[in-house]
């Protein structure tokens, strides 16, 4: 469409000498004895475009979408195969003048949105960010007898995340809470009671001291002052249990005869709560 | 949400040519994937009232049209250009999806853009989109058909001069007249293919007195459907219903037969070129009667059609190279214009 397209034009018919389309076409009219005008007048086309079509001059002609009709409807008033002279042009045009880039410059107005790039970035990045924590917390479960290790890990934690934190901070907060929760909850997990291997657990916590001895099986509940079950199971028969919660402590033993209970190491008597067998009481009031 | 973005990173991004005859997808780097019949066979079970299911879409669908037992109805749900059973559009729509997304593990989530008429209202052009979002869509965006018929028909949009895209289909015909990746003047008028059936059943069933079907006049249409008087007369032997006698009976028709009874539809189209030409802005206008217009669409292929345009026009008239999938390769190249950063085509409401 430019000056600069001529040439590249003539190097190829040079190369291909059969791929002729305009010449072709002025060679059928000159044979079928018609007149140019004519041939413009019934194809409503402009005469300088036509002769330009025939000279094949590509640097007038207008984009080759149009040039492409043009040819068709001069080959078919010619009785000619269209494709063939199409084919032609093609070869031509395609290398001449790259098909239509049309709108780039009037179009992109906006910048680059996000509307493409932005879900994407924000999936691989929570991706990422799922991953990482998971991994953490993995890690964190792994090395929990490792006690000097674990504020390394929450280290590694709030690098790893601050590392990625492009993110709006309350999705950070989100992806934090799965990964925190389980490290905490190592902490605090010896309160749901498992029968006692090793005396010193926990000695240092600040709440009240229970330990349940069993001579009989016994079902226990103990509900301390915030609502947590401290115990709820079928105790066994010569097992010893501990357990701390906050007291006051909502007490019910099944089978009371059978628990012989200890707060803060001290005996308690409940046979004065003994109904039937079932004691139920409130401890450290 | 997250989830539906996620799965985008496995679906292909896709233009649709939502056209009450035919369905094309366009898949970025793919091309054309798809080209089915906008029909859906329906199936209701146990009487009226009774569960309805999906029987058949596209292809197999059309086949059933005129042939179904009382259980079946082939229904084409979109009618003028535009949605006219919502349901049944966005079970097509899903089926069409996932047809372009075999062999996927992931349940596709493509960014889609659908054209639309120039005349739809707002409600139907919220009715298209809810009814794309609904079969699976991430993104729906609509462009105007003639935008990316012309587009497609790689017409220099982008440029400060006037460009005449003439995009007949099934439905709707749209003239429009584009400046600046912008729309100067759109009719759509409610005249397409399927009037050109209508019209040739209702000259056969006047003429004859027999009784033809739809896909018997389209085939009559494709064969020897003209819109100018030719060199040659062509001929077609069809069999229909005898009025009178009742019995199918087999008989010939010729090209300039069809030529007549095309004359209503085909006067309805020109005064529509003819109103939009009034109605462009002189200069503009002179753009047009320098390159000509362009035809797009189905309704391209009719013979002659652009020597009949040029007669009454007196302007030059080309019809686009392979004009029935203009629009959605069109709207393709719309689809990677909104990627290179540019998407005021664009009518995203």
């Amino acid at each position: 469409m430019t000056e600069q397209t001529n040439e590249p034009m003539t190097e190829d018919q040079e190369q291909q000498p059969s791929a002729d389309w305009g010449r072709k076409l002025a060679r059928t009219r000159s044979e079928r004895g018609l007149e140019l005008e004519t041939v413009a007048a019934e194809l409503r086309l402009d005469l300088k475009l036509l002769q330009n079509i025939e000279r094949e001059d590509q640097s007038v002609l207008p984009v080759p979408s149009f040039v492409k009709g043009y040819l068709r409807s001069y080959a078919r008033y010619l009785d000619l195969d269209p494709t063939l002279i199409i084919a032609a042009y093609d070869q031509v045009a395609d290398s001449a003048a790259p098909s239509i880039r049309p709108t780039r410059s009037a179009v992109s107005i906006q910048p680059a949105t996000s509307r493409d790039s932005g879900p994407r970035t924000v999936t691989i990045l929570l991706v990422t960010v799922l991953v990482v924590s998971f991994l953490v917390w993995w890690g964190g479960t792994l090395l929990t007898n490792g006690t000097s290790k674990d504020t390394d890990l929450d280290a590694d934690l709030e690098q790893a995340v601050s590392g990625l934190a492009l993110e709006p901070a309350p999705m950070i907060e989100q992806m934090q809470t799965p990964a925190d929760a389980p490290v905490g909850n190592e902490e605090t997990a010896p309160s749901e009671l498992e029968p006692v291997v090793d005396e010193e657990v926990a000695v240092e916590m600040p709440a009240d001291n229970l330990v349940l001895e069993f001579s009989a099986d016994a079902w226990v509940e103990i509900i301390d002052a915030e609502g947590a079950r401290v115990f709820f199971d079928l105790g066994k028969a010569g097992q010893r249990y501990q357990s701390e919660g906050k007291p006051p402590f909502k007490i019910v033993l099944g089978n009371a005869p059978a628990v012989t209970l200890y707060h803060n190491g001290e005996r308690i008597d409940h046979a004065r709560y003994n109904e039937k067998g079932v004691a139920k009481f409130t401890l450290g009031e | 949400m997250v989830f539906k973005s996620f799965r985008g990173m496995f679906s292909n991004d896709l233009s649709i040519d939502l056209g009450t005859a035919n369905t094309l997808i366009y898949v970025r780097g793919q091309g054309i994937v798809l080209n089915e019949p906008s029909v859906v066979a329906v199936r209701q079970d146990r009487g009226p009232g009774g569960p309805k299911s999906i029987a058949a879409v596209g292809m197999e669908a059309k086949r059933m049209i005129g042939r179904t037992p009382g259980s079946i109805v082939a229904i084409r749900p979109l009618k003028d250009g535009v949605i006219a059973d919502f349901t049944v559009t966005e079970k097509m729509l899903q089926h069409f999806i996932h047809k372009v997304h075999e062999n996927r593990f992931f349940r596709p989530s493509p960014r889609v853009l659908i054209c639309v008429p120039c005349g739809s209202t707002q409600v139907e052009r919220r009715a298209i989109k809810e009814s794309a979002a609904g079969a699976g869509a991430r993104d729906v965006y609509l462009i105007e058909e003639p935008m990316a018929a012309a587009i497609g028909a790689g017409m220099p949009v982008g440029e400060a001069s006037g460009s005449m895209v003439l995009d007949i289909g099934g439905g709707t015909t749209e003239v429009a007249i584009l400046s600046l990746s912008g729309i100067v003047y759109s009719a759509s008028v409610r005249i397409g293919g399927d009037r050109f059936d209508e019209a040739i059943i209702n000259y056969v069933r006047r003429n004859y007195g027999t009784l033809i079907g739809e896909s018997t006049a389209e085939r009559i249409k494709h064969e020897i459907g003209s819109a100018y008087p030719g060199k040659e007369v062509l001929e077609i032997e069809v069999k229909g219903r005898n009025l009178s006698e009742g019995v199918p009976r087999s008989f010939t028709l010729n090209s300039n037969e069809i030529l007549e009874a095309l004359q209503e539809p085909l006067s309805g189209i020109v005064s529509a070129v003819k109103i939009a030409l009034e109605q462009t802005p002189p200069d503009l206008g002179a753009d047009i009667a320098e390159r000509g217009m362009v035809l797009t669409g189905g309704g391209a292929l009719l013979r002659d059609l652009d020597r009949l345009l040029m007669e009454e026009t007196g302007l030059p008239v080309i019809v686009a190279e392979d004009p029935l999938t203009c629009v959605a390769r069109g709207g393709g190249r719309a689809l990677e214009m909104i990627d290179e950063g540019g998407s005021d085509v664009f009518s995203v409401e």
